[in-house]
């Protein structure tokens, strides 16, 4: 009976010892998930200021076991050397930590280096006195850690990569008005200071008046393109004399599709007919890049640069159907679009990209699809109710 | 009065030319892309032998790269035609290239009234002259071919260029080119079609 007794206390105090030690790990493990969604959270403060943030959140890295942290190392072009917490030894058991690169563990230090173009840093996490699940779990904090510092860096240098693209793209565009505009002015000075009688003058003058608007539209164009960093000069948009630069008009499809192929040197094997109402520049960059894909793949497999183009007129939109059946595709279809997406070493892999924002800013639609071993590629373009 | 093809994308800078060129004398056709261009070329009821083109064009007005096929497919178009290159896109290799495809001249923006009216009358000069050749039944002509490909490929190259040239000053009418080349229309048909000249769809 004693016995019988003795067990019952001893399963009921086992069970209050599994069922307490249940409640502590469930403690734990909620306070230390809630833990790492601060450090989740932290992420768009380290693609803002990477370091200054660390500095900043300190406490929630402490929360996180990472109470001893350390980074240095080369900030594009300066030195930096920052500590949080307690100093890491430099060796550990007589063992030199920092020996070598990438992720090195031991019981005391944790450690990652980052090299990007201007960047080159050297992260240590100390895990000295932390035991057991504090210190499994401050493992797992810092390695989350240094995957959004990695993170950071990579956003940081991609925007970088645009931001100089972008001052790129404006400059030379800038280039080609200024120097446009340079001749413009140098041609107006001429011609003003050479016109000797009144009648000349005037006749000037009245050129002058008739060109204003343009001059006021280039005018515009170039603020905007020296006020706004983000402005994207289009690449097939010239300085028109209309008051809305690429403005709809109705283009005879066939007669576009013909002189685009001459200008490509591609045969176009051209099937049906139609006229659309549309904007003259979304139809010659779309047309500009397809042929010109279609002519440089044909030539670098010494194929003949042909392409088949039916043209179908429907109710509410006109079909324009590029195909080159036997021209195989350089890239997955899927990748068609995708910008950076190109097959030629000296090809920018922006044109199909380009094509396809164009055609959607001017609202039409281009799509492709696998045709045998080749491609089909097709211009939806909507019908204007009249 | 000299007729003129002026191509320019900028249309304030296109209207400015227009009235300067024709207050130098010259009767304009204007184009603002190259498609215009090669229109005027094909269809243009006045006779032009004189060019003043810009390479940077739509669809992309920052790169040479549609001058430059423009310039080719209008000198392949007018053997005869005297192509001044007024661009902004002024490195070396593009005025290389341009000079290769067959441009008489290549000037740099912004150039000078005085410049660009000397470079036409030089153009003019050498119009004239090989008027007179031709007229004297010669022909005058610049190829640009690689050494390396040999005396035939070059020969081939000139022989193109020739009945080209002589079609263009015929206005396709292939009987009186066969006669100023010498030739039998039969001859001079297979010439054609060995090159793939064809007659330009007005």
């Amino acid at each position: 009976m004693t016995d019988l007794y003795d067990a019952a206390v001893a399963f009921v105090v086992a069970g209050l010892s599994v069922g307490l030690t249940m409640a502590w790990l469930r403690h734990l493990s909620r306070r230390h998930r809630q833990r790492m969604d601060q450090l989740l959270a932290l992420r768009e403060a380290l693609h803002e200021d990477l370091l200054g943030s660390l500095v900043l959140h300190q406490r929630t890295l402490a929360n996180l076991g990472l109470h001893s942290l350390d980074w240095r190392g080369d900030w594009y072009g300066s030195p930096v050397f920052t500590r949080l917490g307690p100093k890491i030894p430099a060796n550990v058991h007589g063992e030199a930590v920092t020996a070598d690169t990438g992720t090195r563990l031991s019981d005391r230090v944790l450690r990652k280096s980052f090299e990007y173009d201007d960047i080159a840093l050297e992260f240590r996490v100390g895990l000295k006195g932390l035991r057991g699940e504090r210190h499994l779990f401050a493992i797992q904090a810092a390695e989350v850690l240094f995957a959004m510092i990695q993170g950071a860096l990579a956003a940081r240098q991609l925007a970088l990569v645009a931001a100089v693209s972008q001052r790129a793209k404006v400059g030379i565009f800038l280039q080609h008005d200024m120097r446009n505009l340079a001749q413009w002015v140098q041609l107006v000075a001429e011609d003003f200071g050479s016109a000797d009688t009144d009648e000349l003058l005037m006749a000037r003058a009245r050129r002058l008046r008739s060109g204003s608007a343009l001059a006021a539209h280039r005018a515009q164009r170039m603020a905007q393109a020296l006020l706004n960093p983000t402005w994207q000069p289009s690449m097939s948009a010239p300085l028109l004399a209309d008051d809305e630069p690429g403005g709809d008009e109705i283009l005879d499809l066939n007669e576009h599709i013909g002189e685009a192929g001459v200008m490509h040197q591609v045969s176009i094997d051209l099937h049906g007919a139609g006229a659309v109402s549309w904007d003259a520049s979304a139809l010659a960059t779309v047309l500009d890049n397809i042929l010109s894909n279609v002519s440089g793949i044909s030539r670098m497999r010494m194929l003949p640069a042909t392409c088949r183009v039916v043209i179908k007129t429907e109710f509410e939109s006109v079909e324009v159907r590029f195909e080159t059946p036997h021209l195989p595709l350089e890239i997955p279809l899927v990748k068609l679009f995708e910008p950076w997406a190109s097959a030629g070493a000296t090809n920018r892999g922006l044109g199909m990209y380009q094509a396809r924002k164009h055609a959607e800013s001017a609202g039409a639609r281009l799509e492709a699809q696998a045709l045998q071993d080749g491609i089909s590629v097709t211009l939806f373009i909507p019908c204007k109710n009249s | 009065m000299n007729a003129i093809l002026l191509v320019e994308d900028d249309a304030s800078l296109r209207d400015w030319w227009c009235g300067s060129l024709e207050d130098m004398g010259y009767d304009v056709l204007s184009a603002g892309s190259p498609v215009e261009a090669l229109v005027i070329a094909r269809q243009a009821q006045t006779s032009f032998d004189l060019a003043v083109l810009d390479l940077g064009l739509p669809p992309y007005p920052n790169e040479p790269t549609a001058g430059l096929e423009l310039l080719r497919l209008l000198i392949l178009e007018r053997p005869s035609l005297k192509v001044v290159v007024l661009t902004g896109q002024d490195e070396p290799a593009v005025a290389l290239t341009a000079i290769g495809l067959g441009a008489f001249d290549f000037l740099n923006k912004p150039a000078g009234t005085q410049r660009v009216r000397e470079a036409l009358a030089r153009a003019g000069l050498f119009l004239q002259a090989e008027k007179q050749l031709s007229t004297d039944g010669q022909a005058r002509m610049t190829l640009t071919a690689p050494i390396s490909e040999g005396v035939r490929e070059f020969g081939e190259a000139a022989q193109e260029r020739l009945v080209r040239s002589v079609l263009a000053d015929c206005q396709f009418n292939v009987a009186q080119a066969a006669r100023k080349l010498g030739l039998t229309r039969e001859h001079l048909y297979y010439f054609m079609k060995k090159f793939g000249i064809e007659r330009a769809s007005s």
